[in-house]
């Protein structure tokens, strides 16, 4: 696997690449700032780029306005965007353009170096991760009828929360202590209750974490 | 800069003042139709005798008529100064005098008993010279007995001379004993009052300061004492004496008083004399209440004639720093500064030296401005201490606003960052121990990651209450609906207006007091929904954070009163509308260029 690296904090860069290079996998070039990284990406075609949100020219959301771009001009890249925070919206962006192979993850899960690892793996072979830390806040969060969200059970609920984290059906029904037969039913009648037409497996699951994230 | 009206400080608030003004010029018009009514039918009467020299009697009507209407112009002209009101009344008594010619009995009565008066006006007119005011008691008695003279023995003089014919009034021609008496008394009374005139007014012009001013005054006390000495040396000397023809002496008399209002307008409205008349004015204005009294500069102004005149105030404890009524700060010129005297603090006016060359006129005003000016002066001192509060109360506000940021800025950039870098290390460390079988190295590293996890979650939150990320990356509009997803209540938004043209000073002050006013909310308002609506104009922020809560929130509680000052401190306005039982709005108005 090869990844591009962007972060404008080189000790983060570094780090990454000594994280990376202990699962072997390959990092093809570090940028420090958001116009580099289109250019790095441009060159290279990595099969992964991972960036933070905040980064020069701006100091404003330069990676997160770069990570889009570069999902539109090469949908077959996998893109991670790191933060100090996670934000609903920006979780909202990513997914927006409807495409996989996306991440959204905080800055400090990269401690947790064996799921740091799956994720990246996940996305680059064009799975969705998003932060556990904005599934919870969106469970959590209160307001009008979420179309059709509302209408899940528990048990829908929390599988719908661990599909938008990025589990495979195997971890969910570790997770739930279930069988992955029952995992594969309930993600089944999320569909149906949600009314997400049968299309690839995948894209169904993205637009059930956005109908999730949504409104 | 005003300056041009002495009353009224704006169109927006006309003063009685000014309604006074125009009342006035009301009145003197109709004063001087009158007076020309009056005289034309004099001529027209007086025009049916044929006699000899008829149009030199005819003309002493008109001759009235002229002072008349040129006292009654100067009165329009300089409402505050009596000359105006002392020339009319010498043109009245002309052309009241004049009736005596009239060829009818009753006709001619008025003019019979006014036939001496227009002496005794034309004494007072000099005496009263130049504000209009006797001032000193000698002159006093001197009108008086002028007055009681020529008006009270015309009585007498008229009932027992038996001779209505008025004209000869100024000749000895008494026909009996009591008319003789009341004839000579009259005359030592009358020649008495206006020989020690004369002296009056020659001592008056000798002690006089030896300014521009003297000259003027000197012409005109001059042409004052020949018009007085002409009575007594033509109906005393030159008619009994010398037997001079009476129509040619009568000819001289009116030729000299119908050069008296052109010598006294000429006076008040020329040279340095208009400025130190002027300047009585300012007394009239001194004397206007408060409310209507237009301010001190503007009167100054008015009164010296020069628009540009800035009155100055020294700004306590900072000597040689001066400041205007508005509190603004100015320069002082190397010419045509005069201070005010008598002041607490030191107070200039500050005119134009080439349209004033004479400081004189400007010292005596300040004189009599004085008093207002050191009213003036401390309200002055007062907006300026006010306009200084104010900037370093949003001095202090942005300050700490600007310290804000710099911590995010620092946790972001330094802290956070480690930490992250250090849980990453410490993974990689349970990692390799789990490689080499070893549980309790791995225990120990997962630890460490663990609690470096901890800390960096409350680093997070820390972080988002000291000045949320969102705001300097995607601006208010995406921060206001970050903290909409962190409530426990649904909020609605309505966002309007280009927030990425907003500062991040104004965008956080704006985050902070919607923040707060939320919190406010949550905490006392039991409400079930909130409504946040931002708009961002050219010059403007407007915000409104809206509740359907339990309302009657305490505008005194630290919350909103925290709103309330941060606002103020910035110049904008807070408004708090909550009705019991009606929700509670927040109103908030931000300036955007700061």
């Amino acid at each position: 696997m090869r990844v591009v690296i962007g972060d404008d904090e080189a000790l983060m860069r570094e780090g990454l690449r000594a994280l990376l290079g202990d699962f072997g996998v390959d990092v093809v070039a570090t940028a420090n700032d958001a116009i580099a990284l289109r250019q790095a990406v441009a060159a290279e075609l990595p099969d992964l780029v991972i960036t933070d949100i905040r980064m020069p020219p701006e100091l404003q959301d330069d990676g997160l306005r770069a990570a889009l771009d570069i999902r539109a001009a090469h949908p077959g890249i996998g893109v991670l965007v790191l933060s100090q925070h996670v934000q609903r919206r920006y979780a909202l962006e990513l997914l927006a353009g409807g495409a996989t192979g996306v991440g959204y993850l905080l800055k400090q899960r990269v401690g947790d170096v064996e799921q740091f690892h799956a994720d990246l793996v996940s996305i680059a072979s064009g799975g969705t991760v998003i932060d556990p830390e904005v599934v919870d806040a969106t469970m959590t969060r209160p307001g009008p009828a979420k179309r059709g969200v509302e209408r899940l059970t528990q048990r829908q609920r929390e599988v719908l929360a661990l599909l938008a984290q990025g589990r495979s059906n195997a971890a969910i029904a570790a997770r739930l202590v279930v069988s992955e037969r029952a995992v594969v039913q309930h993600v089944s009648n999320i569909y149906d209750v949600l009314g997400i037409p049968e299309h690839a497996e995948d894209h169904r699951r993205v637009l059930a974490v956005i109908r999730f994230l949504g409104d | 800069m005003g300056g041009t009206t002495l009353f009224g400080r704006s169109a927006a608030t006309p003063s009685l003042s000014r309604l006074h003004e125009q009342h006035l010029r009301a009145a003197l018009v109709t004063a001087g139709l009158f007076a020309a009514a009056v005289a034309m039918l004099e001529w027209a009467w007086i025009a049916e005798v044929e006699q000899p020299y008829g149009w030199l009697i005819q003309s002493f009507g008109l001759v009235g008529l002229a002072t008349t209407a040129v006292g009654l112009w100067l009165w329009d002209r300089r409402p505050a100064n009596r000359i105006g009101l002392r020339l009319t009344l010498v043109g009245a008594t002309l052309i009241g005098a004049a009736a005596g010619n009239i060829p009818d009995r009753w006709l001619a009565l008025p003019g019979v008993l006014l036939a001496e008066a227009p002496i005794a006006a034309v004494l007072h007119l000099v005496l009263a010279f130049p504000s209009g005011l006797v001032r000193d008691r000698l002159s006093k008695r001197l009108v008086v007995i002028g007055y009681v003279s020529s008006l009270v023995f015309q009585v007498p003089i008229y009932v027992f001379g038996g001779n209505p014919a008025a004209f000869d009034s100024l000749s000895v021609d008494g026909h009996t004993r009591l008319a003789d008496l009341a004839n000579d008394a009259q005359a030592v009374l009358t020649n008495g009052a206006l020989i020690v005139a004369i002296v009056v007014l020659v001592r008056r012009w000798r002690t006089a300061a030896p300014t521009a001013e003297r000259r003027v005054v000197g012409i005109v006390f001059a042409y004052g004492v020949v018009t007085l000495a002409t009575f007594p040396i033509t109906a005393r000397i030159l008619r009994p004496v010398f037997e001079w023809n009476p129509y040619l002496l009568f000819g001289c008399q009116l030729a000299i008083i119908a050069g008296v209002p052109f010598v006294f307008a000429a006076a008040m409205l020329s040279g340095a004399l208009a400025r130190t008349v002027d300047i009585g004015e300012l007394a009239s204005w001194l004397g206007a209440a408060p409310s209507l009294r237009p301010r001190p500069r503007d009167a100054l102004a008015r009164a010296l004639g020069d628009p540009s005149l800035q009155l100055l105030y020294e700004l306590p404890g900072t000597p040689g720093r001066f400041v205007d009524a508005d509190g603004h700060g100015a320069e002082l010129p190397p010419t045509g500064v005069v201070e005010v005297e008598g002041q607490q603090r030191r107070a200039v006016i500050v005119y134009d030296a080439t349209l004033l060359a004479d400081p004189g006129p400007v010292v005596r005003a300040a004189r009599v401005a004085a008093l207002a000016i050191d009213h003036e002066r401390l309200t002055a001192e007062l907006l300026a201490s006010q306009a200084a509060l104010q900037e370093s109360r949003a001095r202090i506000v942005e300050h700490g606003e600007a310290e804000r940021r710099q911590l995010a800025q620092d946790l972001h950039d330094g802290v956070q960052g480690r930490l992250v870098v250090a849980a990453l290390h410490a993974g990689r460390l349970a990692a390799r121990l789990s490689d080499l079988d070893d549980p309790h190295g791995v225990a120990a590293a997962t630890a460490m990651r663990d609690s470096l996890d901890g800390a960096l979650t409350q680093l997070r939150h820390v972080v988002n209450g000291v000045l949320p990320p969102l705001l300097g990356e995607q601006g208010l509009f995406a921060a206001l609906e970050g903290l909409g997803d962190e409530l426990p209540i649904p909020c609605r938004f309505e966002l309007r207006g280009d927030d990425r043209a907003l500062s991040i000073t104004v965008s956080s002050h704006a985050y902070f007091v919607a923040s707060e006013s939320i919190a406010n909310a949550l905490k006392h308002a039991r409400s079930t929904e909130l409504r946040v609506s931002a708009e961002v104009d050219a010059d403007r922020l407007r915000l409104e954070i809206a509740d359907d809560g339990v309302g009657a929130a305490d505008a005194a509680g630290s919350g909103l009163r925290g709103i309330r000052d941060r606002v103020a401190a910035l110049g904008g306005t807070f408004v708090l509308e909550s009705p019991t039982n009606g929700g509670t709005r927040v109103k908030v108005e931000l300036p955007c260029e700061s």
